[in-house]
């Protein structure tokens, strides 16, 4: 425990030399946000609720989704893919630790100073700027775990399209593909409210509604119980836990065909 | 012609050493053209997905959008297959390696883009294509040969745009260190390009047309094909030459950063 904690620490670290990095993905995030308002807008038109969501919700459910996005960028699929090209892996692997727990802790880091640096303000201009109405009761804690369960997932998915990178010796075409499967079918761009009933069913099922609608519905829906709390979690944990041990089978796999050339 | 003739076939030669490296991995070939593909058609799932509830954005309707987004993922195409070096210029700038592209007797800026060639704005360029010509055909648009001409010539000025964008945000790496990032951001903010600019209120649309030009992406420049003549607006008749504006005061920024670089001394 104490080596993953270490592990934290230094991401930490090593982030925070990227200040500027910091700002200009800030400034990005709220700018992007910012044109996301007029497109919106212009979306609705005259409408007062286009599938029972009203302007303002459709606003506040995209803009926190593109937040969250940037939060949960680690990048961890192309750190594992540049491990293998450079070999710098094998001085991972090694070390008497699990990898997946490993590149679990060394994300942490990333995902603490994105929360603080980018999504704190984001969420900050969002109430000032925007006079955006998040609902403040019990549904932020469930949301706050949610979106924990969220990340883990987020990292599992990341982590297998790492692995599969093993085999392919590159990740942008892997990484994009996975960016907006994810992005289209958690109900991140569009709700999934906008879908039409066919592919409503085809979101439901899949693992990434866990991702964004789960966690955006827990915070914004003003008209669900602890039930529906409780059923969203259990959705995210059981997707977790299959993608957890498929990776975990993955890896085994993986790992066997790894070939890093000199050292 | 001469040197025209002879900077082809140093640009064929130095690519083709790169396309065979490429070619160990057929992997990343294929996987890199099928991401192209993912990423082109989730961006036309988006706006069916929209368009499915409403019938039409600030007077436009789904065909025009498709319209605009074909465009613009063409004129994306020569930035993306030739442009792709530029990626790498902040890398290259901290290790030293760039030292490298001072040593030839031609163009810099051209020798170093020699060295890659994007195979993936393939798959870019014919899902453009794709769009485009079946956007038209369900808007209905009356070719006339001037119009294609024209419309041919604010490709050109647009394709320009984009790789000035790319040229001229990465080329701040000679002076700061988070080029990539910065790129990033414009990146993200350009790609409202391929909405029509009317859904932006007056102060984004005089942004985006006067200081940061990604009006001239796709909505000014196909305004000739969807509008009639008297209702185009006058920004519209610029989109010819702000590419080629756009792209000379980046080679400036490249310029004046090729000439302060003085190596890491290594």
């Amino acid at each position: 425990m104490k080596g993953y904690l270490g592990m934290a620490r230094c991401s930490i670290m090593a982030n925070i030399v990227y200040r500027a990095h910091f700002f200009f993905t800030l400034g990005g995030t709220i700018l992007g946000i910012t044109l996301q308002f007029f497109l919106w807008k212009a979306i609705y038109g005259d409408a007062l609720l286009i599938k029972g969501m009203s302007f303002e919700d459709t606003f506040l459910w995209v803009a926190l989704s593109s937040t969250i996005f940037t939060m949960f960028k680690t990048y961890v699929d192309w750190e594992m893919c540049y491990s293998i090209i450079e070999g710098s892996i094998t001085q991972t692997l090694i070390k008497p630790t699990d990898y997946q727990l490993y590149m679990l802790s060394s994300r942490i880091g990333d995902l603490l100073l994105n929360t603080v640096i980018i999504a704190l303000p984001t969420i900050v201009v969002l109430i000032a700027g925007f006079h955006a109405a998040i609902p403040i009761g019990i549904n932020l804690l469930f949301f706050v775990l949610s979106l924990i369960l969220s990340f883990l997932l987020s990292f599992t998915l990341e982590f297998i399209v790492g692995l599969i990178s093993f085999r392919t010796n590159s990740i942008w075409g892997i990484s994009t593909t996975k960016d907006v499967i994810i992005m289209v079918m958690s109900g991140a761009v569009v709700p999934l409210a906008f879908f039409p009933d066919w592919l409503r069913g085809v979101a439901d099922v899949l693992p990434f509604r866990a991702m964004y609608d789960v966690p955006m519905r827990i915070l914004l829906s003003e008209n669900i119980g602890v039930m529906d709390y409780a059923k969203g979690l259990g959705f995210q944990i059981l997707w977790i836990t299959v993608l957890v041990v498929l990776s975990r089978i993955y890896f085994k796999q993986a790992i066997k065909v790894v070939t890093v050339n000199g050292g | 012609m001469n040197t025209i003739s002879r900077y082809l076939k140093i640009y064929t030669m130095v690519v083709s050493q790169y396309v065979k490296s490429r070619m160990q991995y057929r992997a990343d070939f294929i996987v890199g053209m099928f991401g192209m593909l993912a990423s082109n058609l989730a961006n036309v799932v988006i706006l069916w997905l929209v368009f499915t509830n409403i019938p039409s954005i600030k007077g436009w309707d789904y065909n025009e959008l498709l319209f605009f987004y074909g465009f613009f993922i063409l004129a994306l195409t020569p930035q993306q297959l030739f442009f792709d070096m530029f990626w790498d210029l902040g890398h290259l700038l901290q290790t030293g390696d760039f030292i490298r592209y001072y040593f030839r007797p031609i163009n810099m800026m051209f020798y170093f883009i020699s060295w890659r060639l994007d195979i993936k704005g393939l798959t870019q360029f014919l899902v453009g294509i794709a769009l485009t010509i079946y956007a038209s055909i369900q808007i209905g648009i009356n070719w006339t040969l001037p119009m294609a001409l024209l419309l041919f010539i604010n490709w050109v000025s647009a394709s320009l745009i984009m790789i000035a964008l790319l040229v001229g945000s990465m080329s701040s790496a000679f002076w700061i260190i988070n080029s990539v990032s910065l790129t990033g951001t414009i990146t993200s903010i350009r790609d409202f390009g391929r909405y029509p600019l009317d859904i932006f209120n007056k102060t984004f649309r005089i942004i985006f047309t006067f200081a940061a030009p990604i009006g001239f992406l796709a909505y000014y420049p196909t305004q000739i094909a969807l509008r009639p003549a008297s209702e185009i607006p006058a920004a519209a008749w610029f989109s010819p030459i702000i590419g080629f504006v756009m792209f000379f005061l980046a080679y400036q920024i490249w310029r004046k950063g090729i000439n302060s670089y003085s190596g890491t001394g290594s």
